[in-house]
């Protein structure tokens, strides 16, 4: 913060020069593939999602929009689904992206000797799953009418099909199978690549959408924050996420302060019980935990106000989410409960994180307010591929996790993390099971009118939220800012939804 | 000498089998496994059943190990588990990045350390002796990363003077805080070594022979004193080198420079078997060869130490 302070104090007015018409960009890791079958991560979904295009994607509002559709119709089942294709939908190549081209790479992603771990992405498909595991035969669920339409059939009705199609794992790749980039079927096209260091990407001339207002995006890798916020300030890059310790500087800063945008992620950071562990598995235990904590006033201090208080797992903005009641800091209540299901003395219970230190620092305030109500804890910090292996198998009592919205659709937070058949690597780690909680979920997976599956979501949640599978937490607020050149640039709510089609250069005012 | 290096290089094989047996191992008792890395935040087990096949991971740990060491033999280093490119075409681009930064670093560190450290023994216990005493002391306690944010913050974002970070291909001057922050670092115990080495040798007898025979200051200084006071300071310069050829992975993350060692940490979160092990092999050669060129180096600055064939054992 020092270094930052004085550094800022009086630098100079010198400017990286750019050319108008590019956008620069840091991401914080290289994405490992560029293939829509492998992209399992934030960074890779992002850098899918901008050269490839699925049949529907999501507006900035978060909502399914067309893609290479532009239009379809579902019949009253639920179950059948009739894509109408842009006939204008070309790869970058000039190569036509008709019905025929979407159904083989459906086929791809679903290819047993290709196996790729997003597979589930299309498993609502009729035949999908047999198809995906090699159980041979044809995929029935996915016809080719025509150039121009595809057919889609379910195996039984799914309400978020569509969210799920408009993830980048479900785009298209080009009819040549080429997934290095140079040929896409999104907006952008890889003009170049330094492994580890940077990104090129360039109009697609053929995208059949609105033209992009930048006419080049150089990408640069720049795996420390630090060093990122330090090339937004030298005018190196146009836009930053902001680092929670750099939240207040950047708001108060007037180079800065009018253009940084905040907003409600659609993410839910929580602290995961094991549902599974001797002592957790009492409800009584896990809603004293909930009453113990102060969360409040970790959001308060440690977070800076930087997130809003969950009051279940659906983020708000997402509808179904951001109702009822978060469970009121209680210490009495909380060792109340404690007392009477008679927690022996010497439990300790562990909490696990990756290492953060803003974990940290959240973890140790949970830790005291645990404390104040006669629970000892200890904390362990693992690295997150061993972190994830180790809640997968049920080996965490307690570790703090969240969740990113795939898709704005409540299901996309209650299914993975609440189904029974998803406890462990399905999503469900604090291995909840509740067979009325499943029956509701797979009520609400059927159920397509959108005003009756917000308020079956809001219901289901608040129903979950009283078992206390999780010490619930909040929703964090992300901040960004834009250089002075960038104009017409909201965040998009989903992270793999943002293809930076609607930021245009600022031209500057002649002097 | 061609016939002791290349016996010296042949005795190192036993070593570098033995590297790659323990990184092997150590890799596979690290918790967390690729499979689960590559398959996400969200899976079926079924899906992660197929991964470890396709991997090969649902083989058994000599099986493994047998069929890496096949391929070894044949000149391949496996195809990454994150990227699906051959490890020897990842390796084979970031390693010349690696290299540059070391090289440079190296310079800078040469070029600072050896007039200061001779400077120091030159006029040993004044202001300039004490001066260079503050330095090194800095120098070897500052953490990297905390030089690494001092550097940034001055030269990079006040003064503007220097890009904060990236590789050449988007500035040359991008390689100059990397290689100042690993620089300084040797500079500072070049300098100590360099001091403490060459006060040894100025009170020889043969110095002041050659002072008699009319040889100036800075002859007697440099051409006769340095050159036989740099034996401890190449095997000092040796293992640095060979450290900064291991891919400097915290310099490398904070400046963003795409070299071996960023790759090395990147391996390890993804649990990149493949990667990991190619890249520790990669090393332990650099290691062997660093080692290699050191010794002849002793040979070429002191003719006591000369190697000879005969003598390969002694050394």
């Amino acid at each position: 913060m020092l270094a930052f302070g004085l550094a800022s104090a009086g630098g100079c007015a010198r400017r990286d020069a750019a050319p108008p018409g590019l956008l620069r960009l840091a991401w914080s890791a290289d994405p490992a593939s560029l293939d829509p079958a492998h992209a399992v991560d934030v960074v890779g979904a992002s850098a899918v999602a901008l050269v490839y295009e699925g049949l529907v994607t999501l507006d900035r509002e978060g909502r399914v929009a067309p893609g290479i559709a532009r239009a379809w119709d579902v019949d009253s089942t639920g179950t059948r689904y009739l894509f109408h294709l842009d006939p204008e939908a070309k790869a970058s190549d000039g190569s036509r992206i008709d019905a025929g081209v979407v159904r083989a790479a459906f086929l791809r992603l679903l290819d047993p000797s290709h196996v790729s771990p997003r597979a589930w992405v299309l498993d609502a498909i009729d035949g999908a799953a047999s198809y995906a595991r090699g159980e041979g035969g044809e995929l029935r669920g996915v016809r080719a009418l025509s150039d121009d339409e595809l057919e889609i059939r379910l195996a039984s009705p799914r309400a978020s099909f569509l969210g799920l199609l408009a993830m980048p794992n479900a785009a298209v790749v080009p009819a040549s199978g080429d997934v290095s980039g140079s040929v896409g079927t999104g907006p952008w096209i890889v003009a170049a690549r330094v492994a580890g260091s940077s990104l090129r990407l360039e109009r697609n001339p053929h995208w059949h959408g609105a033209r992009p207002g930048f006419e080049a995006i150089d990408v640069r890798i720049i795996p420390e924050e630090f060093t990122r916020v330090a090339e937004f300030e030298v005018g190196r890059l146009d836009v930053l996420e902001i680092p929670a310790s750099q939240s207040k500087r950047f708001r108060e800063d007037p180079r800065w302060g009018e253009r940084v945008q905040r907003q409600v992620a659609l993410v839910t950071d929580y602290i995961g019980l094991n549902n599974e562990d001797p002592v957790l598995r009492d409800v009584r235990v896990r809603r004293a935990l909930n009453h113990a904590v102060h969360v409040e006033r970790i959001l308060e201090t440690i977070l800076e106000g930087r997130g809003v208080r969950s009051t279940g797992a659906i983020p708000p903005g997402i509808p179904g989410g951001g109702g009822g009641e978060a469970y009121p800091y209680d210490p009495e209540r909380a060792r109340s409960l404690l007392a009477e299901a008679r927690v022996p003395e010497d439990w300790v219970l562990q909490l696990w994180q990756r290492p953060n230190p803003l974990v940290a620092q959240v973890l140790e305030a949970v830790q005291a307010d645990l404390r104040a109500v006669g629970v000892t804890s200890e904390i362990l910090q693992r690295d997150w591929g061993a972190l994830k292996a180790a809640i997968d198998r049920g080996e965490t009592p307690a570790f703090l996790m969240n969740w990113f919205a795939d898709y704005p659709d409540a299901e996309n937070f209650l299914v993975p993390m609440f189904h029974s058949a998803n406890a462990g690597g399905g999503g469900n780690r604090a291995r909840y099971r509740n067979a009325a909680i499943d029956a509701r979920l797979e009520e609400l997976e059927r159920t397509p009118d959108a005003a009756a599956r917000a308020e079956m979501a809001r219901a289901v949640d608040a129903a979950v939220a009283a078992d206390a599978p999780w010490i619930y937490l909040w929703h964090p607020i992300r901040e960004a800012v834009t250089s002075e050149r960038v104009k017409g640039w909201t965040p998009h709510p989903v992270p793999s939804g943002e293809r930076w089609i609607e930021a245009a250069p600022r031209v500057a005012a002649a002097r | 000498m061609t016939a002791w290096a290349l016996r010296r290089l042949a005795a190192t094989i036993p070593v570098l089998l033995g590297v790659t047996l323990v990184t092997f191992v150590l890799t596979y008792l690290l918790p967390g496994d690729p499979a689960r890395a590559m398959a996400g935040e969200r899976y079926r087990e079924e899906d992660l059943d197929r991964i470890r096949r396709e991997l090969g991971l649902d083989r058994s740990l000599p099986e493994q190990y047998a069929t890496y060491l096949g391929r070894l033999a044949r000149g391949e280093l496996g195809v990454s588990f994150a990227t699906g490119r051959p490890v020897a075409d990842d390796l084979a681009e970031r390693f010349p990045r690696t290299l540059l930064l070391a090289a440079a670093s190296l310079a800078l560190a040469l070029v600072l350390g050896l007039p200061l450290g001779t400077l120091a023994a030159r006029f040993a216990g004044s202001f300039v002796d004490r001066a260079a005493t503050v330095f090194a002391l800095l120098g070897v306690s500052l953490p990297v990363f905390w030089t690494a944010m001092l550097l940034l913050s001055v030269f990079a974002i006040r003064l503007r003077w220097v890009p904060p970070s990236g590789y050449v291909d988007t500035s040359v001057l991008a390689i100059v805080l990397p290689a100042v922050t690993l620089g300084v670092r040797s500079a500072a115990v070049i300098a100590r070594m360099t001091r403490a080495s060459l006060l040894d040798v100025l009170g020889q007898d043969y110095l002041r022979t050659a002072r008699a025979k009319g040889v100036g200051e800075a002859g007697v200084l440099v051409r006769h004193g340095l050159r036989a006071a740099l034996v401890p300071v190449v095997t000092l310069v040796g293992l640095d080198f060979g450290s900064y050829l291991s891919g400097s992975v915290l310099t490398e993350s904070i400046f963003a420079w795409p070299g071996v060692g960023q790759y090395a940490l990147q391996a390890i979160l993804r649990r990149d078997f493949p990667a990991i092990q190619a890249t520790v092999l990669l090393l332990a050669v650099v290691f062997v060869v660093v080692n290699l060129l050191v010794d002849l180096a002793y040979g070429a600055l002191d003719p006591r130490i000369r190697v000879r064939p005969e003598k390969a054992g002694a050394s």
